[in-house]
């Protein structure tokens, strides 16, 4: 048990410092396609590895129908997530540029 | 210092905080987003006073809190509508005007 | 005076703690509009992170979706205008009243503190009684009981509220409700994927909230949420305007006023219900008042975020400034 215990609380620590890179790249990007970047990415990476190291640590402790529920809900939690940043991402980059390209066709 | 009274004086000095912001801000977004931080005061407050002893939590307060959350989505809607026109009444008058 | 000792107290509690108490300071304090916004929507998240904390998971649930999720979405909406500049106040009448606003506050916190030194650490006679009342209650989770059964008369005030501001921010969205000419593949395929997971997920937060933590308000916040998005992916039929709509939400609460006449004219009690047909009532109720709930929030974001051209202009405007200084 104690391996499983090691391999919990390491994916835990990863997805943190992942998320916290992410948070980090946002605040210190210049502009916004930059900090999109690197907020998408490393953020829904970081809840990957948080909702494995739960999904791993509840089928560990407490195996059974339950859990697998669980787990399956935890996986959609985290496809949902990449879904909308990705769609997030992609609709304010896209409006960002919409407007860049508006401004410069007005000389 | 209990868990219990950590919880009830952080809720009381975040409702007075909020109650403070909401009357002496004057920009109106501004307003309403101190009158939700005040509620948020108040539900702490209240969930710690339910979550008291060892058994099962009190489920009333929980459920008026419940209520609360769904009145200042509500509420905020209605102000933010409101808060748009206010300001759009605003700007026509300062057109007329000028 | 006992001197304040932390020996009792969890770390993680007091750092949650401190950590919602400062986003409560900088929301209020931050004097752009957008600052404040993103200050409140941390703040709201932190929130249900103590709410879970403190074994109320359902008031967690509905803070995330309508508190962060809902309330968040309509303060963001709301940033679209620039914000008005404000007449300059002379800077000492500006400080007078910060420093008389500290000083009321402070004042005034002394005194709740002072009411709340004296409340004990056991629970109200009130929770036990209805913890134990549960089971004649026609459900097997005690916050819908409270809710749905023990205090029905507040959720139907509740809902009336709600349908008041759904009807009045339609009667004030004098502007045409934005429409989405052309949504584009990927809008397309979010409407196609997501939606459909939502109103899943809402029927499921409904039904569940018989047993579990869930029930009609959390489903009716997903279903709004779902609302929105497929009516910015270009779903026609989504719309959540007009007359159409308007039925819609107002129908929960005739269902919810004819449920207690029902319940006067069977057992004699306004509202009240008996426990053969409690679960039947109950969740045909919280069926209506979900569908309810979902178009008059889905109502309200859309009226509080329609747009007239001039609006459109100063938004295209304001998004570079935006981007450049978020």
């Amino acid at each position: 048990m104690v391996i499983v215990d090691v391999l919990v609380i390491t994916l835990l620590a990863a997805g943190v410092f992942f998320v916290v890179a992410g948070t980090v790249g946002l605040l210190r990007f210049p502009d916004l396609a930059s900090r999109l970047h690197a907020v998408s990415k490393a953020d829904v990476l970081g809840l990957g590895l948080i909702a494995t190291a739960l999904a791993l640590h509840l089928l560990i402790t407490e195996p059974g129908w339950a859990a697998v529920g669980v787990v399956a809900k935890l996986a959609l939690i985290w496809i949902l997530a990449l879904i909308g940043t990705a769609a997030n991402a992609y609709l304010m980059a896209g409006s960002r540029r919409r407007a860049e390209v508006e401004t410069e066709e007005e000389p | 210092m209990t868990t219990l009274q950590l919880f009830m004086y952080a809720g009381a000095f975040i409702l007075v905080v909020g109650v403070a912001a909401t009357l002496l801000v004057r920009d109106l977004i501004r307003r309403l987003i101190a009158l939700n931080v005040a509620s948020g005061g108040v539900m702490l407050l209240w969930l710690a006073l339910a979550d008291r002893g060892d058994g099962e939590p009190d489920p009333v307060p929980q459920a008026l809190v419940l209520t609360g959350i769904v009145v200042m989505a509500a509420v905020t809607g209605i102000a933010i509508v409101l808060a748009r026109r206010v300001e759009q009444l605003d700007d026509d008058l300062e057109e007329v005007e000028q | 005076m006992t001197v304040i000792a932390f020996s009792d107290v969890d770390v993680l509690d007091v750092l949650v703690v401190a950590a919602v108490a400062v986003t409560a300071i900088l929301a209020i304090a931050i004097p752009r509009r957008v600052g404040a916004t993103i200050a409140f929507l941390v703040f709201g998240l932190l929130l249900a992170l103590l709410w879970a904390r403190v074994a109320a998971p359902d008031v967690a649930i509905a803070e995330a979706a309508l508190g962060g999720g809902v309330a968040g979405a309509l303060l963001v909406d709301a940033l679209h205008r620039r914000q008005p500049a404000q007449p300059k106040r002379d800077h000492r009448r500006a400080v007078a009243i910060t420093a008389v606003g500290a000083a009321l506050g402070a004042v005034t916190f002394a005194a709740l503190a002072t009411v709340l030194s004296r409340l004990t650490a056991e629970p109200a006679d009130l929770g036990p009684l209805a913890l134990e009342a549960v089971e004649r209650s026609g459900v097997s989770h005690p916050i819908t009981a409270v809710l749905l059964n023990f205090r029905n008369l507040d959720t139907l005030l509740e809902i009336a509220v709600v349908v008041f501001a759904a009807v009045g921010a339609a009667a004030l969205s004098r502007d045409r409700i934005r429409t989405v000419t052309d949504p584009g593949p990927v809008r397309r395929v979010i409407a196609v994927i997501i939606v459909p997971a939502l109103v899943l997920l809402a029927a499921w937060l409904l039904v569940a909230g018989t047993s579990e933590p869930g029930g009609a308000f959390q489903a009716g916040a997903v279903l709004g949420a779902a609302l929105i998005i497929a009516h910015l992916c270009g779903v026609r039929a989504a719309r959540a305007a007009g007359g159409r709509a308007l039925v819609l939400v107002v129908a929960g609460l005739l269902a919810f006023i004819l449920l207690g006449g029902i319940g006067l004219a069977v057992t004699g009690t306004w509202l009240a219900l008996d426990l053969s047909w409690a679960f039947a009532a109950i969740l045909s109720i919280e069926t209506l008042l979900t569908v309810s709930i979902g178009v008059a929030l889905a109502m309200l974001f859309l009226a509080a975020g329609s747009r007239d051209d001039a609006a459109a202009a100063d938004s295209a405007a304001a998004a570079p400034a935006l981007g450049g200084a978020a």
